[in-house]
């Protein structure tokens, strides 16, 4: 900022004229209606503006259209009501458009029967000053959102947990009791008993790596995929056989067009098919069968299992993908309500989609990936 | 809930018919300090805070219901109600004067007559409609608003540091009235500035005053003309006031017009 020098320093000491000229602030004189009667070199500078355009103005001419509406409503009121105010922070704008943050202080000069004659302002420049404390509000949100996800965050876990205890113990002491039985019958024909020891454990298993990954997805980094070109038939044929030894009594129908390789995590479809043959398998009709299909063209990639049976109810479509959601009053052999929220995961890694259909009779989920 | 508590609601004056003041954006029932004595002694005078202004409850203040002027406009029923009042001369400044619109349609068994002080019914540009303001302008006095708190944050220093006895530091407030949570400010002035109840003005059908000021930023001339246009048989008085509160920069200019307009 340039300030007007003269030669004579010695006349300057008492020179109240320079003083108020060229004084560190702003100075504004303006009569009871809030019109500018003079103003000094200082502020005129800020604005571009000279001493002479500026008188005859409204001080509130010289503010950003916020702090105008603030000026009027809040400010004017105030210093009519109080005789002043202080450390009130507005926004000059200039003549170019720039805005410029200032502090203001103001004062009414009354007279003896407590009429106004006339108003002062004091404007400092506060930019750093009131860029920190924006900074400081801005930290202070930032704080704010992180303890409401850490909150979140915190509830959670403190469900997985509970959820976790409740649902591994259903198979758990599934396979004590197989166990058990096989012990103390050894000649028996053990084959339902097995079937029923591999269900468990499978579906424990299967509980496990959801938590492992609904870890690393939700409260982690997400799901990474390890990606190359692989015959993806094989992979999920596996999966069904699988499905078929531990559900002997179900039948299973697919239906694989797969011709060439597919650059996919092949681990992870397998997965995303595990845990939507699981859930065909448990929530569907007993006597229908259950539909893989999976086919590939030129441009995607698309796997659906379908099932029969009452199809979800509505309530649950919206949040059908988010963790823990299960159908009200099926708990024990709904799982976690994990499954669902990984296989999106690994649809959405993929850079594909998991939809579904449920109506009438029917269920069908599926999961597309552009090639 | 105790209503009168709550709006900190003050009675006054010597007589029976009932004036009711209401202050609008910005300050509380001061807004009407150079004006109300003059009514005293020909009539009771009821002075009030909106929630989240001046001395009102606070924590009765649900952002929920004051999401809109209806809300407010319940209170002033409620204030209404509970002191009994009838035949109320209903003085609302700036958006209290829709306010006051809006109660006197709602319950208007309760309201004699309106005197709308610097009133708008919407403060947005719509097509031919002058409001004043566009929604980006709008839009920047309410992100502006968080900028400043008016004494609030050393208002509530003693309690924040957990000796509410140590008086000094609150006699020292720099700005002493006109305190509201920063929060409630700008909640008030959503309320207030992305309002449109024009549909509301061609049914009132009190005998209603406009008092007009002559240069004012935040209802411009256009506004009360428009506002005259509307509501039927409106008396429209351009004051030589200037700004947007003649109640404190034209005390008796504003006594004159509300004693003409009611004798």
């Amino acid at each position: 900022m340039d300030h007007p020098v003269s030669p004579d320093l010695n006349q300057l000491q008492e020179n109240f004229e320079d003083f108020f000229e060229a004084a560190l602030c702003g100075f504004v004189i303006a009569d009871t209606q809030g019109f500018i009667l003079r103003a000094n070199k200082t502020i005129a500078g800020w604005l571009n503006l000279t001493t002479d355009k500026l008188k005859g103005k409204r001080f509130s001419d010289l503010l950003g259209i916020g702090s105008k509406i603030y000026y009027e409503t809040h400010l004017r009121p105030l210093l009519r009501i109080q005789g002043f105010f202080d450390e009130v922070v507005l926004e000059l704008s200039s003549t170019t458009g720039q805005k410029l943050q200032v502090m203001v202080n103001a004062f009414e000069r009354r007279d003896k029967n407590g009429q106004p004659y006339f108003i002062r302002f004091t404007i400092l420049k506060g930019s750093d000053r009131l860029q920190y404390e924006q900074n400081l509000q801005d930290a202070k949100a930032i704080a704010e959102k992180a303890l409401v996800k850490q909150t979140e965050m915190v509830a959670l876990r403190e469900q997985l947990i509970a959820v976790l205890g409740h649902d591994l113990r259903n198979p758990l002491s599934a396979i004590v009791i197989a166990a058990d039985l096989l012990n103390s019958s050894p000649d028996t024909d053990n084959r339902l008993i097995l079937a029923t020891l591999k269900r468990s454990s499978s579906r424990m298993s299967e509980l496990v790596s959801n938590i492992m990954d609904f870890a690393r997805t939700r409260l982690g980094e997400g799901i990474i995929l390890n990606r190359q070109d692989a015959q993806l038939e094989p992979v999920l044929q596996q999966v069904v056989a699988e499905f078929k030894l531990i559900y002997p009594k179900r039948e299973i129908t697919t239906f694989f067009k797969i011709i060439t390789p597919v650059n996919c995590d092949s681990n992870r479809l397998a997965q995303l098919l595990s845990n939507l043959l699981a859930n065909a398998l448990t929530h569907g009709d007993t006597n229908f069968p259950v539909h893989v299909d999976a086919i590939l063209n030129n441009e995607n990639l698309k796997l659906s299992v379908t099932n029969n049976g009452a199809p979800i109810p509505a309530d649950l479509h919206e949040r059908l993908f988010a963790p823990f959601t299960r159908e009200a009053g099926r708990t024990s052999q709904n799982g976690l309500g994990l499954g669902l929220y990984i296989c999106s995961e690994i649809a959405k890694a993929h850079n594909g989609t998991l939809s579904f259909i449920s109506s009438g009779n029917e269920t069908s989920f599926t999961f597309c990936m552009n090639l | 809930m105790n209503v009168i508590k709550r709006n900190n609601v003050v009675v006054k004056g010597r007589g029976s018919q009932v004036i009711m003041f209401a202050h609008g954006f910005g300050c509380d029932q001061n807004m009407w300090r150079y004006v109300s004595p003059a009514f005293e002694e020909n009539y009771k005078i009821i002075l009030f805070d909106h929630v989240g202004a001046g001395g009102s409850d606070l924590s009765a203040f649900v952002p929920q219901k004051y999401e809109k002027l209806e809300g407010y406009a319940d209170d002033i029923v409620e204030i209404a109600t509970a002191l009994q009042l009838h035949d109320i001369i209903f003085v609302g400044h700036s958006v209290s004067a829709v306010m006051g619109i809006i109660a006197s349609q709602k319950s208007p068994e309760l309201f004699k007559s309106l005197v709308l002080v610097a009133p708008s019914p919407s403060y947005i540009n719509d097509c031919d409609y002058v409001g004043g303001f566009t929604r980006p302008q709008i839009d920047e006095l309410l992100e502006s608003l968080d900028k400043n708190h008016l004494g609030w944050s050393m208002a509530m220093a003693p309690v924040i540091m957990g000796n509410p006895d140590k008086k000094e530091l609150g006699e020292e407030l720099a700005n002493s009235f006109c305190r509201t949570d920063p929060a409630i400010v700008k909640h008030f002035a959503r309320a207030t500035f992305l309002t449109d109840k024009r549909e509301l003005l061609s049914a009132v059908d009190i005998s209603s005053l406009i008092l007009q000021c002559s240069d004012d930023v935040i209802a411009p001339r256009e506004v009360g003309t428009y506002m005259h246009q509307q509501i039927k048989g409106s008396k429209l008085v351009i004051m030589r006031a200037t700004g947007h509160c003649p109640n404190l920069s034209a005390p008796e200019e504003t006594i004159y017009e509300i004693m003409k307009f009611l004798s």
